[in-house]
């Protein structure tokens, strides 16, 4: 991996890297070659330095008035206890003071202080407990956020390779009809006019007849069918009684209206062309079974 | 202790000295709650991460290795916490009042008494006035796409979109635009070392 960028282009990509702005795999790439090359750190040091300077730009904003002291009492409260202060010397001590001091190390008062302080450890030890459980709820709560945006990204991340699918899909469609258009040079031409079935009066093909049995449909004014019905084209011979199929179009409302279709006749025997509609599947028998909405005459 | 730079102060830090605790407070609160407030535009959220930011830099000053100045350090914890709550959020909140000349003259007003309080922020506003003329001097085209990776988290190819220009372009904006600011810097005479 590390053969892949230069040393130029890493240190072209440094200022990104140190903004966060690369994308994962540039920023794996540049970890990878940074820790294999480590001559590059003080320029990436130098580079987030000057990122950091950014931070001064941000608009001034008034700090709120409690927050040092909030942050000081927490800290206070998880600081650990200071060492205890050495006992005085007893010479520097009066000696009302000595009585008053044996006075509290009498075998009550003294199990009085250690309770004192076990009580005083037992209420820190509370805080700094209920300060992490408060921390542990909230890392629970933001890994099943990151959870929940993994999910969201997954769905997303397959609803898009679904739709580069179709246009994959579409993309060769398109091409193979760009294909017939530029090498391919009509040898009959097709105008395939609205019938009396047709539900817009405006609707109309026209048919470009290839070399070989290749052929484009370009249809205009129909609408896209139910699910249960389809568009099927024929095409007949003079004198043909039955006409043949030509195959089944399927009109989808995002489609282009051209298709590429493949003739059972040559072109120089195409004489009659047609379009109707049938169930799905196409028609049941020899000959269209359903309106023709578009026909030569 | 005022005299002790940055660095040492999070050694003592590490060691469980609030007092250095409160001074690096001093020195940086007010740029880290403005950068924090500049990305998650909410008080309120604001605030607390403001507390959680200083509160990691209380648990984690012995994670600091030297590597960068730890003002560095400690705003790009402010950043990383910043950006992630912004990726969080559904909908922004009601921007806050910021960027003003007011909230800039509320800061001042805020100075304390004791004249030995007054000079880190006034530190701060020099260095702010400092950068601010820096990115003033670079074309607004590349400064646009620096704060949109600083302040709002995106990545080259997101600012390309969202400003309907070519990756590339942007690439050489990002580039340009950090070399241009750091070379004004230094032709101020301004050492990075200078502002913390």
């Amino acid at each position: 991996m590390n053969s892949e960028l230069s040393r130029e282009q890493i240190l072209d990509m440094l200022p990104a890297f140190a903004l966060g702005a690369l994308e994962p795999e540039e920023m794996l790439l540049v970890e990878d070659y940074l820790e294999q090359n480590s001559d590059l750190l003080p320029e990436l040091h130098l580079a987030e330095e000057a990122v950091a300077q950014l931070a001064h730009a941000a608009p001034m904003t008034p700090l709120p008035a409690d927050a040092k002291a909030r942050l000081m009492s927490r800290v206070e409260a998880d600081r650990r206890p200071a060492p205890a202060p050495p006992v005085a010397a007893a010479e520097t001590v009066g000696a009302g003071w000595l009585d008053t001091v044996r006075a509290w190390f009498t075998p009550l008062n003294g199990w009085t202080v250690v309770a004192g302080a076990a009580a005083a450890i037992l209420v820190i030890v509370l805080l700094s407990t209920g300060q992490l459980q408060s921390r542990l709820d909230r890392l629970t709560d933001e890994v099943a956020d990151l959870q929940t945006m993994v999910s969201e990204l997954q769905t997303a991340n397959s609803q898009l390779q679904q739709t580069n699918q179709v246009l994959e899909q579409r993309l060769q469609t398109d091409q193979a009809r760009l294909t017939f258009i530029a090498n391919t040079s009509p040898q009959q031409t097709f105008q395939v006019p609205a019938t009396a079935n047709s539900p817009t009066a405006n609707a109309n093909g026209t048919l470009y007849v290839g070399n070989d049995n290749d052929a484009l449909l370009l249809l205009q004014g129909l609408e896209p069918l139910a699910a249960d019905q389809t568009y099927e084209l024929w095409v007949a011979r003079a004198g043909d009684t039955i006409p043949t199929s030509a195959g089944l179009i399927d009109l989808q409302p995002d489609n282009n209206d051209w298709f590429l279709v493949s003739l059972p006749l040559t072109s120089q025997d195409v004489n009659v062309v047609g379009l109707s509609i049938e169930p799905a599947g196409g028609s049941p028998g020899p000959g269209p079974s359903g309106p023709i909405v578009l026909h030569t005459r | 202790m005022d005299h002790l730079s940055d660095e040492n102060l999070l050694q003592k830090i590490a060691q469980q000295d609030s007092a250095a605790l409160e001074l690096l407070y001093d020195r940086h609160a007010q740029t880290v709650f403005n950068l924090i407030g500049r990305i998650v535009r909410d008080m309120a959220i604001a605030d607390e991460l403001l507390q959680e930011t200083f509160w990691q830099v209380w648990q984690q000053a012995d994670r600091y290795r030297g590597e960068g100045s730890a003002a560095a350090w400690m705003y790009r914890i402010a950043r990383n916490k910043s950006l992630d709550q912004l990726r969080r959020q559904k909908a922004r909140p009601q921007p806050l009042e910021t960027g003003s000349e007011a909230d800039d003259q509320a800061v001042w007003d805020q100075l304390p008494a004791d004249n030995a309080e007054v000079e880190p922020v006034v530190e701060q506003r020099r260095d702010s006035n400092a950068v601010r003329q820096a990115l003033q001097e670079i074309p607004s085209e590349q400064r646009q796409c620096l704060e949109l990776a600083y302040f709002e988290g995106m990545s080259q190819r997101q600012i390309a979109e969202h400003t309907a220009t070519p990756l590339g372009t942007v690439k050489t904006r990002i580039k340009m635009g950090m070399e241009k600011m750091e070379r004004f810097l230094r032709a101020e005479g301004y050492r990075t070392e200078d502002f913390y």
